[in-house]
């Protein structure tokens, strides 16, 4: 298993390391809470787009975020991967203020109400040179029905590109039950991929 | 490698360093991973197609439009502004910090919502919380005091911009609270025969009882002379009186101008609830009463203000929280206001009085602009 240290999450940002900026941050450079923000706010988006539909409460839950990094930067004496604290930390902001502003009694599976929808990048050329068209649609058709958890902890492993250990802590479980949850919900490939050695496909299910 | 060769698809999708090739490919990985394939070359296809997955996979999402983006930062920046008065505010009065937070509360929603609606949900009633006094008006830089002639020793300085506020604890047990843009200058060590200090701007005295050395304050040509008590002095240099108000106890107030004009010597004794008002412009020390919120509400955090006119109490905001306003239309000036604020951010307080007198604002930093 990697390090949480090890993780690469800044292939535009050559001139400085988040974690370097972090310390910037941490000696009280506001401006360094900008450089921040400019590099995370989109990934940061996107990624409370996996939790809630509510696209405004993802919006204040990043301002309430970042005030709040800048309102507790001495408490934190060193962290590994921005990327990843952040998106824990806004992970657990949504959650708290979608449970806030529900009216009904507290329900443990608040997050289960939402989920997204998986797609193939379609930047990605890769994709329909690889798998067919057919193929394609029967993989995302079963992916897209997994529960939103196992839906994030693949697009957390893909995506945005956290170990296993990261995608483990952001989903607040062991490792070992990540990996599980991951192979779980790719386990649907073989379904759709059975035993591909020639891929003339007989790619029916029934 | 041999544990590669029953791969199937799905378990090169879920293989660490596989991913790890495919997603950030290091020399070593894109060595290892082509060799393989060279030797495995009726593997070619399914590593092509894991590939494709694992760098394919996407979700349907929105971004955020570029006036989102600065609108959030903004707000954040304004946020974390607000933040730093109340961290200022709470070196005086940490006990107040759990009321605070409910008006954080306030603050951040109506940063992100559309003002208006602030009113239905927070009634105007608990904005305007207080029924107290009248509005103080500072505005002021700091001059250097005359210093006191008494000894060469090196005085000890405790000078506050404006926005701060702080409270100092002498070796004799005198507690003194120091308004903002104000100045006060003790000795390292008092005398035997008197504890003296000097102040430019405005303090609030809890003087230790000690009925041998009174406690003397030095304002100008004021000088305040107690043996213990509670008073406020008010001498602040841009503003043409000097006042001397006593809580309790017994305070002597002299003037020890010396220039020949006006009176000479005269002294007042001020019993509590009383006011020694020195006039700069006509050299002349009078008694008055005086109101005590309007004196004292400061030293208690307390911003108050009796039919005060939009700009005096803009004035007084700017002291109290160290910004600067920048007007650029004219306010209605003939509607009184009467409030007070204790330990509020300016943000609150403006979202109060922006109602009020019917205007906008904009906080930047410490820069506010009203439209």
């Amino acid at each position: 298993m990697e390090d949480l240290g090890d993780h690469k999450e800044h292939k535009n940002c050559k001139i400085l390391k988040s974690e370097e900026v972090w310390n910037h941050f941490r000696q009280d450079n506001a401006k360094a809470l900008g450089i921040l923000y400019d590099r995370y706010v989109d990934d940061l988006y996107h990624y409370g787009q996996r939790i809630t539909k509510d696209q405004e409460l993802i919006k204040d839950c990043i301002q309430d975020l970042f005030v709040d990094i800048w309102e507790k930067r001495k408490k934190f004496p060193e962290v590994h991967s921005m990327k990843f604290y952040l998106f824990k930390g806004l992970k657990r902001k949504i959650i708290r203020k979608l449970i806030r502003n529900r009216k009904l009694p507290i329900d443990k599976n608040i997050l289960e109400e939402y989920n997204f929808e998986i797609i193939f990048s379609c930047e990605s050329e890769l994709i329909t040179r690889q798998i067919s068209e057919h193929q394609q649609k029967q993989l995302l058709q079963s992916l897209n029905k997994l529960p939103r958890r196992q839906k994030e902890a693949i697009t957390l492993k893909f995506l945005d590109e956290f170990s296993y250990k990261e995608v483990a802590a952001i989903l607040s479980m062991s490792v070992k039950s990540t990996y599980h949850l991951i192979y779980r919900a790719l386990g649907k490939l073989k379904e759709n991929f059975p035993k591909v050695i020639t891929f003339i496909l007989l790619n029916s299910p029934f | 490698m041999i544990k590669y060769q029953d791969f199937e698809l799905v378990d090169f999708v879920l293989d660490e360093s596989f991913q790890q090739w495919v997603l950030s490919p290091t020399q070593a990985s894109d060595d290892f991973w082509k060799s393989w394939i060279a030797q495995n070359p009726e593997r070619k296809k399914i590593i092509d197609q894991a590939k494709a997955i694992i760098k394919g996979i996407d979700y349907k999402k929105l971004s955020l439009s570029g006036p989102d983006k600065a609108s959030i930062l903004d707000n954040i920046n304004a946020r974390i502004k607000t933040g730093e008065l109340k961290e200022e505010l709470s070196i005086y009065n940490d006990d107040v910090l759990s009321d605070y937070d409910d008006v954080e509360e306030t603050v951040i929603y109506s940063l992100r919502t559309k003002r208006k609606s602030i009113w239905s949900r927070y009634p105007v009633a608990a904005i305007f919380i207080g029924v107290i006094i009248i509005a103080g008006i500072w505005f002021f830089s700091n001059y250097f005091m005359s210093p006191p002639t008494d000894t060469s020793m090196a005085y000890l300085e405790r000078s506050n911009p404006s926005g701060i506020k702080s409270t100092i604890r002498l070796e004799d047990g005198t507690v003194i609270k120091l308004n903002a843009e104000s100045k006060l200058t003790v000795p390292p060590r008092f005398s035997e025969k008197e504890r003296k200090v000097a102040l430019v701007g405005e303090a609030y005295f809890e003087v230790a009882e000690d009925e041998k050395r009174p406690f003397i304050v030095t304002s100008g040509n004021i000088s305040t002379i107690v043996l213990g008590t509670a008073f406020n002095v008010r001498a602040y240099p841009d503003e043409n009186n000097i006042e001397v108000a006593v809580a309790n106890g017994k305070v002597v107030v002299k003037n020890t101008d010396l220039s020949g004009k006006g009176q000479k010597s005269d002294s007042l004794i001020l019993l509590p609830d009383e006011m020694a008002v020195y006039s700069k412009s006509q050299l002349a020390t009078r008694k008055s009463g005086f109101d005590f919120m309007k004196v004292f509400a400061w030293k208690d955090d307390v911003i108050y203000f009796k039919d005060a006119n939009v700009y005096e109490i803009l004035e007084t905001l700017e002291k109290w929280y160290g910004v600067t306003f920048i007007i650029n239309r004219a306010l209605n000036e003939n509607k009184d206001f009467t409030v007070s604020y204790r330990n509020k951010p300016l943000k609150a307080v403006l979202e109060g009085l922006s109602f009020v007198f019917v205007f906008e604002f904009d906080i930047n930093g410490k820069v506010i602009t009203i439209n």
